[in-house]
């Protein structure tokens, strides 16, 4: 009895939270792949799950060498994309967190931010490639303000607007480590 | 391989990661001597341990042991992880003989009246 849901995630910690929440109500992610995700029925709480940012591709050789750690610790890798991971672990082995020092949680949000620039960037690429023709276009008597190019351009902006707030949102849990590590290491 | 970085404060995590070392190890061996050495205080998050190893292995003061399974990685620690280790020893043997002088109420004389 498995299901499958597409949900349009862009937030990893709103997506971890809501694998979190389908685990306590007896469903476990098995595979995931951009917006898909593949659920089967579980224990409830038996599983808790945790999302990840890599530094290299899921396919090279450094990430694999990295699951097979995680293998061992007992943690399993259930989803890979690009270079984000879904991975799952039993609660009765212990609390499933992968980060116990500033440091590393300070290079985990430099990763994330990285990631957030470059999509921001590449989308900024694409709409001055647009820009040349649908000026040119609107320029033109006769046309219609809102045509399928504006109606693009306007999601491409709000999508643009929602990915620079959340990079600010990583931005700024990273300044604030960076803060408490002049005292703590911790 | 002269860098300064060598003198400086080793991070818990590093410290007892080395420590674990002194015999052949896999890293889920790790976490649990480092838990158990420091009664539980000290644990090892799995990301935090695998980012660790391999900065070890680039300084060259832990190495990788033995050969019996690619799966269950073991590693050791080398004659400059030991250096080290002594190093910070003596860094921590400063710090608590002045913390102990310093804040011990017994030393202080101002409020002895």
């Amino acid at each position: 009895m498995k299901k499958v849901l597409l949900r349009p995630f862009y937030d990893y910690e709103k997506e971890e939270k809501w694998l979190n929440q389908k685990a306590k109500e007896g469903w476990a992610l098995t595979w995931y792949c951009w917006m898909i995700y593949r659920f089967e029925p579980c224990e409830p709480g038996e599983y808790a799950f945790r999302i990840d940012f890599l530094n290299h591709p899921t396919w090279h050789p450094a990430s694999r060498e990295y699951f097979s750690f995680l293998e061992e610790m007992g943690i399993q890798v259930v989803g890979k994309w690009l270079f984000w991971i879904a991975l799952k672990k039993r609660t009765a082995d212990g609390p499933l967190d992968l980060y116990s020092d500033l440091e590393s949680q300070i290079r985990h949000c430099q990763r994330v931010v990285r990631w957030f620039t470059v999509i921001a960037v590449i989308e900024m690429i694409a709409v001055l490639m647009m820009l040349p023709e649908f000026i040119f276009l609107h320029l033109m008597e006769h046309h219609p303000f809102f045509d399928y190019h504006s109606f693009f351009l306007i999601l491409v902006f709000l999508f643009l607007f929602l990915l620079f707030r959340l990079r600010q949102k990583v931005r700024k849990r990273e300044l604030r480590y960076r803060k408490e590590q002049q005292i703590h290491e911790t | 391989m002269a860098d300064n970085h060598d003198s400086g404060a080793l991070t818990e995590a590093v410290f007892y990661i080395l420590l674990s070392l002194y015999e052949p190890c896999h890293g889920y061996g790790i976490m649990q001597k480092t838990e158990e050495m420091s009664n539980g205080r000290v644990s090892l998050g799995p990301g935090t341990l695998y980012g660790a190893i391999n900065t070890l292995m680039e300084k060259g003061w832990i190495h990788p042991f033995g050969g019996y399974s690619p799966r269950k990685k073991m590693y050791c620690i080398t004659e400059e992880g030991k250096a080290a280790v002594k190093r910070e020893l003596e860094r921590l043997e400063e710090l608590l003989e002045n913390g102990r002088r310093v804040s011990d109420p017994s030393e202080r004389t101002e409020d002895t009246r």
